[in-house]
């Protein structure tokens, strides 16, 4: 076995020479190449004489000034760190510069993080950090695509109500897939009582009607898919049924999965939804039947949907993944801008419920032969041998 | 292509988008010897081919744990999944020998396929993991390592084990023979997240799944993460982490333990500003499934003030916003907030947020509480 990394020391190296210069770039600050904003100094505040004015006023005026004075020493860092990335190919860096900066900003007061953040955000600089945009466990970001990504994520963090304010105004202006999924999700935090739901909903679909992010498909559209499963079902299933049918009419791999998944977890929470369903020409054979793989006949009212559901069954490729996968053991878990995961279901349970279907399929008939008796068959023989198998017979 | 053995048809469970596998080996090498007898050959039939790739039974033997790139391919889940256990030959295994678990948990990104072409492609699938779950025993079960990433990153001895069809890309075909690449003690570094690499360490396309083992203080190899990228002298790995312990303890139907979080320093809102009240929530092994909150709060006009609870990671969720009801003080019990916080990793600084936005009054916090419901 070789060694351990050769580049350590020369990193190590790096970043101290890089800090160094960010530190000189610091003091000098103010005769860069006219992307930082005027300085602003305590000493420009306007404080009134205090004769002029109540104490109490003369105080909130100082503390204006402080929150104003640490405001501007971030917003030049900020800007600082939009040159670093603009010059940097390396995303490990990027993402060490982002994590550093996102950790100073938690012992920052709130008030001056904001007044930098709108500032940033208002003077329309940006840099890209070779990064992809990567959820974290509660819809939060771990990875940003570009430093304007990184502020709309941290901002509702320290500011909700400006976080929101100026996402409504990156929606309007809709510059960027990325900005603008992150734009959505502080809109979704923003909703106390399901108020901005229709809103979600316009925004939504105003996102996937830009053609050319669907061509694109960057991660944060992909992402921003979850909010579907967020929306009342009907409105969700429909809004990521036109998203797969969008996916498999342009060949569209990445488009076409991502909206998949969105179904699924929708179709697993309610497979209720699946007695009046009519996808149509939507899906592909073999993604109906996936779907289909969750519906529940040991609940009354979807029995008669799958029994005639696999009567009518004419494509072989729809009746061959069908037969295999129902019913549907498996779960899809991960990091979501939006909605939160079902729990896992234990293997108890999951013994439990195969149980339950086994009965209730247990009397149907259909003609011998047939394509559909087949295909029963090898369901119950399947479940049967399962559930004898964790009987341990 | 074609395995030339048995004239099935195979693609490579890889990361890299499906890297054309070499028909032909250039190179023999001896047999090498089996290097755990808990890890397997995995097969899974997708829009109708067959895949390859590696996994381990692992903390349960009702458990295997691998990764799970194209197992929703398109939209369509895989089906026709086999294990088969410590098979070390040249020639692929029966597949009526196989055993098929359950199911399986998948945890992935909806933007994980994007990722499968370009300078990112290494990184594809780095939040990619897998559990499968079944009722028989899939064999003796390794122990596995609470947080694999901080076992990775250590400098103790390492391996990883699994069914590369193609040896450390050199061109020499793996068969299905188990491979090792023997132990090491050099530690991988952090990328981002559960995802780490290591560098001058290889072991093939088609070994995606392929455990990580670090071994413990006492000798003992435990399971700290599954391979699940890989390209010349470079491992790409997702290590264990608190989703990966709660994915399979649920999986074992583990039940949560619930836990009441406080923080009765009464004080006095400001006007206009707001009051941060922090609670430090600890003890848990595995991610948040129920939150709910208590809160008391002493007004003449409850429409006055807004309240928002912050997580440690940053996430925000309205609990009130400034209203026309004038009735007076607040008192919520119970209040279920798990949809915005299932998931998340619950030890850390909560933050609620208050603030008598009205004005004029005088509002006290009287005190809080999150009741949290974790592994």
């Amino acid at each position: 076995m070789t060694g351990p990394r050769k580049t350590t020391s020369l990193r190590l190296l790096g970043a101290l020479v890089a800090a160094a210069a960010l530190g000189v770039l610091w003091l000098l600050s103010g005769h860069g190449e006219g992307q930082r904003p005027p300085e602003e100094s305590p000493g420009n505040a306007t404080i009134a004489a205090p004769e002029d004015h109540s104490a109490s006023e003369a105080a909130e005026k100082r503390g204006e000034s402080m929150i104003g004075g640490r405001s501007s020493h971030l917003l030049g860092r900020l800007h600082d760190v939009a040159a670093s990335l603009a010059s940097n190919d390396n995303p490990d860096r990027s993402l060490g510069m982002l994590s550093e900066l996102r950790a100073d900003i938690e012992s920052m007061d709130p008030e001056s993080v904001s007044l930098a953040f709108r500032r940033f955000l208002e003077s329309g600089v940006d840099a890209p950090t070779c990064l992809r945009l990567a959820a974290g466990t509660d819809g939060t970001l771990d990875a940003w695509p570009t430093l304007r990504v990184f502020i709309l994520d941290r901002l509702p963090s320290v500011d909700p109500e400006a976080g929101l304010e100026l996402s409504l105004r990156v929606m309007e202006v809709m510059t960027s897939p990325d900005e603008y999924a992150i734009a959505l999700r502080n809109l979704a935090w923003s909703d106390l009582d399901g108020d901005l739901r229709g809103e979600l909903i316009q925004r939504l679909d105003r996102m996937f009607s830009r053609a050319d992010w669907v061509a694109q498909s960057s991660p944060g559209l992909l992402e921003a898919i979850d909010a579907a499963v967020l929306l009342p079902e009907d409105e969700g299933v429909g809004v990521a049924l036109r998203i797969t049918a969008l996916g498999n009419s342009t060949v569209n791999q990445p488009l076409t999965r991502a909206a998949m998944m969105a179904l699924d977890r929708i179709v697993e929470r309610n497979p209720a939804l699946l007695v009046d369903w009519e996808p149509g020409e939507c899906l592909q054979p073999e993604q109906r039947a996936s779907l289909m793989s969750r519906i529940d006949p040991s609940e009354a009212e979807q029995l008669p949907v799958f029994s005639d559901y696999l009567a009518g069954l004419a494509n072989e490729r729809e009746l061959a993944v069908f037969s295999r996968l129902f019913p549907n053991g498996n779960q899809l878990q991960g990091n979501r801008l939006f909605s939160a995961s079902l729990p896992t279901v234990s293997i108890e349970r999951r013994r439990e419920k195969d149980v339950r279907i086994l009965d209730a399929i247990r009397d149907l008939e259909f003609s011998a032969g047939s394509p559909a008796a087949v295909a029963l068959q090898q369901i119950r023989e399947r479940l049967e041998a399962g559930i004898k198998t964790s009987n341990g017979e | 292509m074609f395995d030339r053995f048995q004239g099935r048809s195979a693609r490579w469970l890889v990361a890299l988008a499906l890297l054309p596998a070499l028909a032909t080996a250039r190179v023999y090498y001896s047999k090498p010897q089996l290097a755990n007898v808990s890890t397997g050959l995995f097969e899974s039939k997708v829009n109708g081919y067959w895949y390859r790739g590696s996994g381990v039974v692992a903390r349960d033997s009702r458990l295997i744990f691998s990764c799970a790139h194209v197992f929703f391919d398109s939209g369509v889940w895989a089906t026709d999944y086999l294990f088969h256990r410590q098979w070390h030959a040249q020639a692929y295994p029966v597949r009526s020998k196989g055993v098929t678990p359950r199911g399986f948990h998948y945890f992935t990104s909806y933007s994980d396929a994007a990722a499968t072409v370009g300078d990112e492609s290494n990184r594809a699938f780095a939040s990619d993991f897998t559990v499968f779950y079944g009722n028989p025993s899939f064999g003796p079960a390794m122990p596995v390592w609470p947080d694999g990433g901080l076992a990775v990153r250590s400098q103790r001895s390492k391996q990883i084990v699994g069914y590369p069809s193609d040896i450390d890309f050199t061109g020499a075909a793996g068969f299905c023979f188990q491979h090792s690449t023997g132990a090491f003690n050099y530690g991988a570094y952090r990328i981002l997240g559960a995802y780490h690499e290591f560098d001058d360490v290889s072991t093939g396309p088609g070994n995606s799944g392929g455990p990580v083992f670090v071994r413990d203080d006492r000798g003992e190899e435990k399971l700290a993460g599954v391979l699940v990228s890989g390209w010349n002298r470079l491992a790409g790995v997702r290590t264990l982490d608190l989703a990966s312990h709660t994915i399979s303890g649920y999986a074992l139907g583990l039940q949560d333990k619930t836990r009441s979080f406080a923080n009765t320093n009464r004080s006095l809102l400001s006007d206009g500003s707001y009051v941060s009240k922090a609670v430090t929530v600890s003890g848990f092994e595995g991610t948040l499934s129920s939150l709910r909150l208590n809160l008391s709060a002493t007004t003449a006009n409850r429409g006055a003030l807004d309240v928002y609870l912050r997580s440690p990671s940053g996430k925000i969720r309205w609990i009130m916003k400034r209203s026309a009801d004038s009735r007076d003080n607040v008192t919520i019990r119970g209040m279920d907030l798990s949809g915005s916080f299932s998931g998340t990793n619950p030890n850390g600084v909560w933050r609620l947020f208050l603030r008598d936005a009205a004005g004029g009054g005088r509002c006290y916090f009287d005190n809080c509480a999150l009741v949290v419901s974790a592994l």
